[in-house]
């Protein structure tokens, strides 16, 4: 065959489509005419097949070519995929860590504050300046010293700058309920503050007079200085002391103020009656490891161990021969709960000592113990029930 | 004539490959597409390496989002649209769709693979050798031209060279072909020239040996 008539064929359409089998009429024109020129039809025969082994070898060869290079595009987006999927496990796992830590910290959250477990109280006290200013004491410090018309913390740092003006000659520093505070006043008498306490003191003590008035429970250590007594007004009586250490519990919701002596002397000036405008007519001494109780008209002294009732200072509650209501009281008000007695005998009478740091389950949890109540806890309310 | 292959006939290989990933559903699918979109690109201009890319990038969303494709009703409308929304970056107008859509024009008649499929082996993997011999271009236009049929005009614009050149490379693995086809014809018959008489006395040869060993045994 002629390199011209090759040419040809392959510019003829009609004969590419006859050897693909494209075109029916093209396909019977080429073989009518082949049928006659068996000459052609040998000549033809390898370009025929050449054409369409071509055509077959060629659209295959693409494919597997364009393939291949579809099968990298597949496996490079699975590796990025691997990738992601390694970077959202790993997302994934830090998210979970997280999301246990925060669990687990609410959870502790739940533990010291929350609904089930009731924690004690801690330091906390609002200070009430001669100016007017109130100031809320840290939580982390134990107690303030006074210096004058300065504050200061234990560890000395300021409380307060000065005032912009004096308005009144007394400071007020006031326990919540579930709070304590210590306080060391100018002449180095030391104060500690009960839950729901109030103590007003002068900025300056008179020169013949050290004077503060007293609500709720305190306990003193009075600093000697025998030219300037210590007096301190609690409800209907006043407790006068040289140098001495004591405890008083003043509560306004308490119908019997109590002073008990821990060392020294003190002497009790009283009220028989509440509204009584006769100004402590009567009085009485204590010794120590005695107790007054005032109540109603008439005062009463009683040997007590005078360590564990102030026990409470060095964060213990002691319970010595006390009635339930009178120990309910001070978990109400340390644990700042509400108590309700739902036929628990507020007589019965408890001895022992547990820790003020304890939380309230555990310390209800001891008197539980003796049998003769029960408790209930739903939020910040205990039920006692016999 | 044979009707020709039909995408919608492919309905089988597409559920497989949605269902279980199958690869060879997948290849199936991916051939008989690649040939159809490289024969539209053709047909519309377009650069057969862009289409060879857009096909493929067609064909890698489909392989990645498999399980997105669940609800794919009609495969083929689903593939031909995507493909020419890639290619063209557009919305394909319903009209201008309508004049692609039959494929009856892109596969050769199923009756030439018979051709091939006669064919000597040892031809057939000389001139696989050829073939894989041409440059990639080359090779692509071969297919262009013989497989789906494109004219040299179409062919040349889809590589973006001269009609001559197209029309030349074709003529020259043609030409190559038609000689080694020759070649291998002579070759093919001086074997069976030479190794057939000596075939037939082996024969012979053996079948004396077995009728005088039965003359031994008696």
């Amino acid at each position: 065959m002629q390199e011209k008539e090759l040419s040809a064929l392959l510019n003829d359409e009609r004969f590419l489509n006859y050897c693909l089998g494209r075109n029916a009429a093209d396909v019977s024109f080429w073989e009518s005419k082949l049928q006659f020129d068996p000459d052609l039809a040998d000549q033809i025969e390898p370009v025929r097949q050449a054409v369409v082994f071509l055509a077959h070898e060629s659209s295959m060869r693409e494919k597997e070519r364009a393939y291949e290079l579809l099968r990298q595009k597949i496996s490079a987006a699975n590796a990025a995929s691997l990738q992601r999927r390694r970077l959202y496990r790993t997302i994934g796992y830090s998210a979970a860590i997280m999301l246990l830590a925060l669990l687990s910290g609410y959870y502790f959250y739940l533990d010291r504050g929350g609904a089930n477990t009731i924690q004690p109280g801690g330091n906390a006290a609002m200070l009430t300046l001669a100016d007017g200013r109130r100031v809320q004491l840290s939580d982390e410090q134990e107690g303030v010293v006074a210096q004058g018309d300065k504050m200061m913390y234990s560890d000395g740092t300021p409380v307060a700058g000065p005032g912009p003006g004096i308005r009144s000659t007394t400071n007020t520093i006031e326990t919540p309920r579930g709070g304590q505070y210590h306080i060391v006043l100018e002449d180095g008498s030391k104060i500690w503050l009960n839950a729901a306490s109030k103590l007003i003191y002068p900025t300056h003590f008179q020169h013949n007079i050290r004077m503060v008035e007293l609500v709720g429970e305190a306990y003193f250590e009075v600093a000697e200085d025998r030219t300037r007594p210590f007096r301190i007004r609690a409800g209907r009586q006043e407790i006068t002391v040289l140098g001495t250490a004591f405890g008083v519990s003043a509560y306004s919701d308490e119908p019997a103020i109590r002073t008990t002596l821990v060392s020294g002397k003190v002497r009790i000036d009283y009220r028989k009656k509440p509204d009584s405008d006769r100004l402590f007519r009567d009085s009485v001494f204590l010794q120590p490891d005695q107790q007054s109780i005032l109540r109603g008209d008439s005062i009463v002294i009683h040997p007590v161990d005078a360590a564990k009732v102030t026990a409470w200072v060095k964060g213990i509650f002691s319970f010595d021969n006390e009635s339930l209501e009178s120990i309910m009281q001070k978990i109400s008000r340390w644990y700042d709960v509400e108590v309700v007695f739902a036929g628990a005998d507020k007589n019965s009478r408890f001895w022992g000592g547990v820790s003020r740091y304890e939380s309230v389950d555990e310390v209800l949890r001891r008197l539980q113990a003796t049998g003769d109540v029960q408790f209930k806890i739903e939020g910040r309310r205990v039920m006692a029930t016999k | 004539m044979n009707p020709t292959k039909n995408g919608r006939d492919l309905k089988t290989a597409w559920d497989a490959f949605i269902s279980d990933a199958n690869e060879q559903a997948f290849y199936c699918l991916y051939g008989h597409y690649y040939d159809y979109f490289s024969f539209l690109g053709g047909k519309r201009n377009q650069r057969a390496d862009r289409v060879a890319d857009s096909i493929n990038d067609l064909f890698l969303y489909v392989y990645e989002n498999r399980s997105r494709l669940l609800n794919v009703r009609d495969h083929h409308n689903y593939l031909v649209t995507a493909f020419i929304r890639k290619l063209f970056r557009k919305v394909p107008v319903e009209r201008e769709l309508s004049g692609w859509l039959s494929e009856e024009h892109v596969y050769p008649s199923p009756e030439v693979q018979l051709i091939q499929q006669s064919m000597d082996d040892e031809l057939k993997c000389a001139l696989k050798k050829l073939i894989g011999q041409l440059p990639a271009k080359q090779h692509r236009m071969i297919y262009q031209k013989f497989y789906l049929g494109m004219s040299y005009r179409e062919i040349s614009l889809s590589n973006r060279v001269s009609e001559k050149t197209a029309y030349n490379t074709i003529y020259i693995a043609v030409d190559k072909l038609r000689n080694l086809l020759g070649k291998t014809v002579h070759y093919i018959l001086s074997f069976i020239a030479l190794y057939l008489p000596l075939y037939m006395l082996m024969l012979i040869a053996e079948g004396v040996s077995a009728v005088a060993s039965q003359f031994e045994n008696q």
